[in-house]
């Protein structure tokens, strides 16, 4: 009977946590930090198209990519805060651990790229890296996710094959376009 | 001194037993009709709730492929949880069709903090 109680009670124990950890998912990505990195694409895309020389147009979505990059953060920190769970539990450590690896790939391919020839594939790089990052970490976080990497490696994959005259409203569509519409789905529908 | 050193442990363990035994009689003392107990003790509505504490709100569909519940086992023990007062149902309409949303009340945390501690309470007991 005592081994009885015991094993019920770990039982129900694990299927808490578990049923926690599924549902944990829903609450890492913010909405509206994701819409305030779309904002940031579009005016990082503004000022971009002021700038002549490529690069001078990627080091101005390099600055908003660290600024947007620090923005999301922020508002996963704030939205776990806000749920009460930690940020680094199961899924948000797999979520991360599925996005880092191409973000990180794409600057090591920034800086080896930057003073070659090949500069002007970077746009399509930065595109589906992100995009890919986002399809595997989707699986961890709310569907918009998953769909936005979707999204992102369409438009990546668009920017491969397009003229450089596109590349920068490729990447407005993606950074800017993208985020806000996906951000506004999770702001949305799931928590904010 | 060697029965003294004998004898310390196995008052500490029995003081322990004690506590743990303290908390679970507590658990069933504050809760004399057993309708508590007999609600967390569904696995979807424990399932319900442990999802709720995560998650701000989770619509129906959510928690449907969460819990892996058909919509009408789901709705049967929502209703049971929105009764006790545990979560708070929204009903409005997206692009004309109906949605359902639950977010977890205080009563409701209370109710899960109460489950937990008396799970940990009993494995405790049990373990001693």
């Amino acid at each position: 009977m005592q081994v009885d109680l015991k094993e019920r009670a770990s039982e129900n124990l694990s299927f808490i946590r578990e049923a926690m950890a599924r549902a944990e998912r829903v609450s890492s990505v913010s909405g509206l930090a994701t819409m305030a990195m779309g904002a940031i694409g579009l005016g990082a895309g503004a000022l971009a198209a002021t700038r002549t020389s490529l690069p001078d147009v990627l080091l101005v979505w390099l600055g908003a990519a660290v600024l947007a990059g620090a923005l999301g953060a922020y508002g996963a920190l704030w939205k776990t805060r806000q749920s009460e769970t930690p940020l680094l539990a199961d899924q948000g450590r797999r979520f991360l651990l599925c996005l880092l690896p191409p973000l990180a790939t794409g600057a090591l391919l920034t800086q080896s790229l930057w003073d070659g020839p090949e500069l002007a594939v970077l746009p399509s790089f930065w595109l589906l890296l992100y995009g890919v990052g986002l399809l595997a970490a989707g699986t961890y976080a709310v569907p918009p996710v998953f769909r936005m990497g979707v999204g992102f490696s369409a438009v990546g994959i668009a920017a491969v094959f397009a003229p450089a005259s596109w590349q920068n409203g490729l990447l407005i569509a993606g950074f800017g376009g993208l985020h806000l519409l996906f951000g506004y789905q999770v702001y949305r529908h799931h928590g904010g | 001194m060697v029965a003294k050193g004998k004898l310390k442990p196995s008052a500490r363990t029995a003081k322990r037993q004690q506590r743990s035994l303290d908390a679970i009689s507590g658990f069933v003392a504050d809760d004399p009709g057993g309708d508590f107990h007999k609600l967390l003790n569904d696995r979807v509505r424990l399932g319900i709730l442990s999802s709720l504490a995560v998650s701000e709100r989770l619509s129906f569909k959510e928690l449907k492929g969460l819990l892996n519940a058909t919509d009408g086992n789901l709705s049967v023990h929502a209703r049971k949880l929105e009764d006790a007062g545990y979560v708070h149902c929204r009903k409005t309409f997206e692009d004309r069709q109906p949605r359902t949303d639950y977010q977890m009340t205080a009563q409701g945390k209370a109710a899960l903090e109460r489950y937990l501690k008396h799970m940990e309470a009993l494995i405790r007991a049990t373990s001693d």
